[in-house]
């Protein structure tokens, strides 16, 4: 199982990327990782969340989920953004084994 | 009845009514009703409907007395739904024991002395509006933002940003009220072109809010946003600048001229920023900067003026970097005289960044 969080916005305006990847997990953690998916309910979700009016300085949120060949995608604004999946998001940004990147808008590797 | 957890006996509705046909006995009791309302926003949209029909009495009950600026509270953490948290510091109370509390409180009066001093408006909606500050935001979260009504302030991750870091930066408390004053006045979208204008009005009003602060002329000042607040993963300086967009800090990657507007769609896709609006802000900052520094001597005299009231009297929601050079040529001639050196430097600065052609 593989979640990668993309953040944009904020003040700064950057682009955050973390990924966590069962394989670099602890056995401990990859449960962790499968239960907080689970609780976000990513897989569940039927229908696309409406389009907002984005708000200045806010963060943009766009969480990916990969596991045994099935893939969701799915983007949240930082007002709409629902506490189980806060939860992953802070989870996955911290959690020992996790990756991530900064760089700002516009630049190569999206 | 309850809603959005504050209970009213009666609903605010029906109380407004009371007060506006209602006998003298029913209207001070539904204004005392309205005055305890815990939640502040409510209140707010109510009393801008009292003040239409019974000014007096809204003056007298309702609105914060004279002085009464500014309120910051500790949201110990909390996230949204539990915004504005617990009132530590009222407006002429002596500082509290956490610092982050009287830098927000500090900060927000220092921005409200500019608007009030300089442009003679009240406060960010030109009404008087109570500046309610909120800090300790969630945790470890790495910004700072206008909410709407109010300003919330993380702590900083000491990560990407220092921990504390944004309450210290005036120009970071600036530019978050800014953006109060725009939705009050032109209301630029925040998506490509009108968005990266609204953020340039902030970098702008952010820097001149710290200029007037420290008694720096166009000259003197460093034009720099974020300065001090950067963390160990933005190597640099500070996170903006209005003088050489692109070189703030390792990753500023802003154009300063038109040649390198970053072209990015407006979907909602975080990669790309509701098209660009935090790095295409350099061009129109960097358009500030000329015209501010070409007119010489404190850049909120002249060009802060003519920026403003470009902000607050011509510029709409989906004004774009044409309209926004445009009304700024033309303010600046209404302003300083047609054909003066005010105008030819605002033109001049348009023409330097790509906008207005040569």
């Amino acid at each position: 199982m593989r979640v990668s969080v993309v953040r944009g916005g904020g003040f700064g305006g950057l682009i955050r990327t973390t990924t966590a990847d069962s394989e670099r997990l602890s056995p401990e953690d990859r449960q962790t990782l499968a239960v907080l998916v689970r609780q976000a309910g990513l897989f569940d979700t039927a229908k696309a969340p409406k389009p907002e009016e984005p708000e200045p300085d806010r963060f943009t949120f766009m969480v990916t989920v990969e596991d045994e060949g099935e893939r969701r995608k799915i983007g949240f604004s930082e007002r709409s953004l629902p506490g189980s999946v806060r939860s992953l998001i802070s989870w996955v940004s911290t959690v020992d084994g996790h990756e991530e990147s900064i760089r700002p808008p516009g630049s190569a590797g999206s | 009845m309850a809603g959005d957890g504050v209970c009213f006996i009666v609903p605010p509705i029906v109380l407004v009514q009371m007060i506006e046909e209602g006998s003298p006995e029913a209207r001070t009791s539904a204004v005392r009703t309205l005055a305890i309302s815990e939640r502040v926003r409510e209140r707010r949209a109510l009393v801008r409907r009292l003040v239409q029909h019974e000014p007096q009495a809204a003056a007298a009950l309702l609105l914060p007395p004279v002085g009464e600026r500014r309120t910051v509270y500790d949201v110990q953490n909390g996230s949204q739904g539990d915004l504005p948290g617990l009132k530590v510091r009222g407006e002429g109370e002596p500082a509290a024991g956490d610092p982050a509390v009287n830098q927000a409180y500090d900060g927000a009066g220092t921005t409200f002395d500019f608007y009030q001093s300089v442009f003679n408006r009240d406060s960010v909606d030109g009404q008087g509006l109570e500046l309610v500050s909120s800090v300790h935001f969630e945790a470890n979260y790495d910004n700072a933002f206008w909410d709407g009504s109010q300003m919330v302030y993380g702590d900083g991750d000491d990560q990407m940003f220092k921990r504390g870091g944004f309450t210290e930066c005036l120009d970071v408390i600036a530019h978050e009220l800014t953006h109060g004053v725009t939705q009050f006045t032109a209301g630029l979208r925040y998506r490509v072109q009108s968005g990266a204008l609204n953020e340039s009005f902030s970098d702008v009003f952010g820097s001149l809010v710290k200029q007037r602060f420290l008694g720096q002329t166009a000259d003197q000042a460093d034009w720099l946003i974020g300065e001090g607040i950067m963390g160990p993963q933005l190597p640099g300086p500070a996170l903006r600048s209005l003088k050489a967009p692109g070189t703030a800090f390792q990753f500023d990657r802003q154009p300063g001229h038109m040649d390198a507007y970053v072209q990015l769609p407006d979907d909602g896709d975080p990669h790309h920023d509701h098209g660009g609006v935090h790095i295409n802000s350099g061009i129109p900052n960097h358009a500030f900067y000329l015209a501010a520094t070409a007119i010489g001597g404190n850049a909120w005299e002249k060009a802060g003026a003519i920026w403003y009231t470009t902000l607050t009297t011509r510029l709409n929601e989906n004004s774009d970097f044409q309209a926004a050079a445009d009304s700024t040529v033309a303010v600046s001639g209404e302003l300083f005289g047609a054909g003066g050196a005010e105008q030819q430097a605002v033109r001049a600065a348009w023409e330097q960044v790509g906008v207005i052609p040569t």
